[in-house]
């Protein structure tokens, strides 16, 4: 009885042209309809509020006039790789009516199933994001550029007699003659074997005295350079800890000494 | 018949044009050779071409008389998004038939592919694309378009071999000319830079160092009257020797990239490791638009820029814009630091006189102003016809 109820219930009247485009305008996003020609056929209003130009104004006119002359490689690209099927995703800068450029994400595909075009896409403004990215990776490469220019060994390293590291400036080169990737985590040479032979076991027992006492250290040493020459150092440095005061590993900076 | 069948016969594959010619063409005698020379001799291929497809357009109509077709050849620029059609019709092409041309030639299409096939509002075209030439930034097709039937290709391959072959030596000639001059240039460039850094910049950095410590020694009052002059002498020769790196600088950034685009990417680069600023290139040329000597100036004035953002501006954000309006060339560099007092210049602040008088002399305009919402703009205008 309840199947014979459902089957009768009558089905849902289709939405008008004008609530379609109601739901449309309402996104948030631009949803967007190209053609053959890579004209605009279709847009909502969300259009307007991405690029400052009117929609009516910018129908029929070729979606890639909008688009940054840099990234039109990429759009065609994107398109070769459309022509395999599936969908696409593509970054690109949108030229604003202001002059002023705003990043946008856009996911294209063939509207239908038999031809190519038209082809349909969903696109957002992903401005804030981009710029945010930007200042984070400023901020990133500054840091990373100052501490790679210091004449100094900037290291973080396990504490095992071997001094294995886990992460060393570019300075380790000026410093020892080895490249900082030589260096890194279980490999052949270790700082550990560069520390001379009378000086290791006076390295490792004052470190261990100091990250005991959670306390910073500060050692001078022999070092032996790739290239055989020994030079004195000045090692500064203080443990890293979890909050239980467990030992995770030891930092610190190494300078040549006079 | 004294030609042996060996010499005759690679002659006779040759030249179908010049014998059909005498039998049935009305058109005038075309010189292959000469037309060839005409292309690899340009100075702007971009104005002889046309020419030359005037030239060569008679000879098809004849060739094909039951299909007319269309001789033409496009500049395809995929890194730029950009192709250029040159033709040796009366009627110019629409802009979407190359933007389609554009958009089907910038896949990876080998001569081989199939006629492309491009509707242009009523009209429906078959175009036969030939790769004639390549360079590192431009590649030249070879295109013949029918409105109507295609030929057969073996029939077309026949009755075009001799253009193709005249159009393709010209061609190739002229981006192998473009390539050693280029070569040539940047070899020259190397020398300068080499020479002033050698000579002229530790004269310099010497002058500099001594004349700094001549107007510190003479603080002392009973060298007052000299004051002045050894003022003077330290800020020039400072403003000097800075020149001379700058121009060492912007020479090996043009040795390493020719167009203006690639120098200020560089040259971005290299501030960016000087600092936490945001820099932003904002880059809407399509393609090189400027002569050597403008690259230099223009690099010159947009480093000396972006090197005051990084020394005085306290700028978080820096946006370099390259644009083009009509035939003028616009460069800004704008920033959103403190901006500039020019109360409060330093006396061996000379840089700003310097970018103006390099602008001048490229037959350009600087203006340097406060942006409304706080830092620097400074603004290149360069027209393009100067």
């Amino acid at each position: 009885m309840e199947i014979l109820k459902r089957a009768l219930k009558p089905a849902p009247a289709q939405p008008t042209e004008s609530q379609l485009w109601q739901l449309l305008n309402s996104l948030n996003d631009v949803v967007i309809a190209i053609d053959d020609r890579h004209r605009i056929l279709a847009v909502n209003q969300c259009w307007e509020k991405t690029t400052g130009f009117a929609v009516e104004a910018s129908l029929e006119q070729c979606f890639t006039d909008f688009l940054h002359p840099e990234d039109l490689g990429n759009w065609q690209q994107v398109l070769e790789q459309l022509a395999e099927g599936g969908s696409q995703l593509i970054w690109f800068r949108l030229l604003h009516a202001s002059g002023e450029i705003r990043w946008c994400e856009m996911r294209l595909q063939s509207m239908r199933d038999d031809s190519f075009y038209p082809l349909s896409a969903t696109l957002c403004d992903i401005t804030p994001q981009v710029r945010n990215e930007q200042v984070r990776t400023a901020s990133h490469r500054s840091l990373q550029s100052l501490v790679d220019r210091l004449p100094a060994m900037l290291y973080r390293s396990r504490n095992n007699h071997s001094w294995t590291m886990e992460y060393v400036s570019s300075g380790c080169e000026l410093l020892t003659g080895h490249s900082a990737e030589s260096l890194l985590n279980q490999s052949h040479i270790s700082l550990g074997s560069m520390i001379h032979p009378d000086d290791a076991d006076n390295v490792w027992e004052q470190v261990q005295v100091a990250l005991q006492n959670q306390d910073t250290f500060d050692l001078h040493y022999r070092l032996t350079k790739a290239c055989g020459e020994e030079i004195r150092v000045r090692d500064k440095g203080r443990g890293l800890y979890s909050s239980s005061g467990m030992v995770l590993g030891v930092e610190g900076v190494i300078l040549q000494c006079n | 018949m004294g030609t042996k069948l060996k010499q005759w016969l690679p002659g006779w594959h040759w030249s179908p044009g010049r014998r059909k010619s005498v039998a049935r063409e009305s058109v005038a005698e075309v010189d292959y050779g000469r037309l060839a020379l005409q292309l690899a001799t340009a100075e702007r291929i971009s104005e002889e071409l046309p020419a030359v497809l005037q030239q060569l357009q008679p000879v098809l109509n004849s060739r094909l008389p039951h299909h007319p077709g269309s001789i033409q050849i496009l500049l395809s620029h995929p890194n730029h998004g950009e192709s250029i059609l040159h033709h040796g019709q009366q009627s110019k092409p629409a802009s979407s038939y190359i933007a389609a041309l554009h958009r089907q030639l910038s896949s990876n299409r080998g001569s081989s592919s199939p006629p492309l096939r491009i509707t242009d509002g009523a009209h429906q075209w078959q175009v036969i694309a030939r790769e004639l030439a390549h360079s590192e930034q431009q590649r030249f097709w070879l295109l013949f378009a029918f409105e109507g039937e295609i030929p057969a290709l073996e029939q077309l391959n026949w009755r075009t071999c001799d253009l193709e072959r005249c159009l393709q030596q010209g061609i190739e000639a002229w981006v192998q000319r473009e390539e050693k001059v280029r070569e040539a240039l940047q070899a020259e460039r190397a020398i300068y830079a080499a020479e002033l850094h050698d000579s002229l910049a530790q004269i310099l950095g010497y002058l500099r160092l001594k004349s700094a410590r001549l107007h510190k020694q003479c603080q002392a009052e009973e060298y007052a009257a000299l004051q002045a002059i050894t003022e003077e002498l330290a800020s020039c020769t400072h403003c000097a020797y800075r020149q001379t790196r700058e121009l060492i600088t912007t020479a090996r950034l043009t040795q390493q990239s020719e167009s203006l685009s690639q120098g200020v990417i560089n040259s971005i680069r290299e501030f960016e490791q000087q600092s936490a600023i945001v820099f932003e290139l904002d880059n809407r040329l399509q393609r090189n638009l400027l002569s050597p000597q403008q690259t230099l100036q223009a690099l010159y004035i947009i480093r000396e820029s972006l090197s005051n953002v990084v020394r005085h501006s306290h700028a978080t954000h820096a946006r370099v814009t390259l644009s083009l309006q009509g035939k003028l060339l616009q460069a800004t560099i704008e920033d959103n630091g403190t901006g500039i007092d020019p109360q409060a210049a330093r006396p061996d602040s000379f840089g700003l006189q310097i970018m103006r008088e390099r602008a001048e002399r490229i037959g350009g305009t600087l203006n340097i102003t406060p942006r409304p919402a706080g830092g620097t703009s400074v603004c290149l205008q360069l027209d393009l016809d100067h």
